[in-house]
């Protein structure tokens, strides 16, 4: 119950947060990207004590995580920057400008009950579904290959 | 345009929540992953990201009867364009392992490389397009 009640806080702190700092409004997004234009640094104003907060509570977790006091963090092992980072951040790219919106603040507008809203978080799932499939094209014939096998030492 | 201590306000709770999700489960909470594991995980894996999705519907549920001026309601791209626009953000969220909150914010605030050039890709194709498409 405890969990339940915890999960359920850190969702209603990310929905207020999105919706009372207004960067659910397309215009701050097409604003942002802006960059020879008229270009509107709001966006700057939520991610900068977003990524502050963030990053103070990520080193506490990983003390805890240290003196074993808390959880073991799952975090991401892939430290590589490759094909695949770079034309999944653009075709991201593409979206967020077309739409002006991305997941939190489309989810945000879905929790609101806009019509928009619905159309495209059930296109996003399907993105995130279809995802895996347009992945398999990055993986290296070598790979592929090497699957049957023992994985090698390196 | 709201006031900027509101914008900030607003950024410091969705990193508190997100902050507080790795504190207290040792996860990342970016959005994209959330959805991502509404698709691809079952079980508990599931169950606790759905959680946290549904409190997010929740917490905008709820502020957005505050300001309601927050979300928008009208002038969106037309529903092809929009759902093209969700395909796009989909696909690339999944490829690129995260989206504007997971990379922007959990991954930054990681000092993770891999989401700093994330960032750095997503805004400058997003300008890119812009300048082609006006929004």
């Amino acid at each position: 119950v405890k969990r339940t009640v915890t999960l359920l806080a850190c969702g209603m702190l990310m929905g207020v947060g999105l919706v009372s700092a207004h960067i659910t409004r397309p215009e701050v997004i097409h604003g942002w990207l802006d960059f020879t234009g008229a270009w509107d640094p709001t966006l700057l104003l939520f991610f900068a004590p977003a990524t502050a907060v963030f990053h103070c509570m990520f080193r506490w977790a990983r003390v805890r995580e240290r003196v074993q006091r808390g959880p073991t963090l799952c975090l991401p092992g892939v430290r590589r920057i490759d094909a695949k980072l770079v034309t999944g951040a653009a075709l991201f790219g593409v979206g967020w400008a077309l739409s002006g919106s991305c997941p939190g603040p489309a989810l945000a507008s879905l929790g609101a009950g806009v019509p928009w809203a619905f159309a495209f978080v059930a296109a996003m799932m399907a993105g995130l579904a279809l995802g895996d499939y347009v992945g398999v094209l990055f993986m290296s014939p070598s790979a592929t290959r090497a699957r049957p096998g023992p994985p090698s030492s390196t | 345009m709201s006031s900027w201590w509101l914008v900030g306000l607003g950024g410091g709770l969705f990193g508190l929540g997100g902050g507080c999700l790795l504190v207290t489960q040792g996860r990342l909470g970016g959005i994209s992953g959330l959805a991502g594991g509404l698709v691809h995980e079952r079980g508990a894996e599931r169950a606790w990201r759905a959680l946290v999705l549904l409190g997010l519907l929740v917490g905008a549920a709820a502020t957005s009867q505050v300001f309601p001026e927050a979300i928008a309601r009208e002038g969106m791209p037309s529903l092809p364009r929009l759902v093209g626009a969700g395909l796009c953000v989909g696909i690339g969220a999944r490829l690129a392992n995260g989206c504007t909150s997971g990379h922007g914010i959990c991954g930054v605030g990681r000092l993770s490389s891999r989401s700093c050039i994330a960032v750095i890709v997503f805004s400058l194709s997003g300008w890119l397009v812009q300048k082609v498409v006006s929004p």
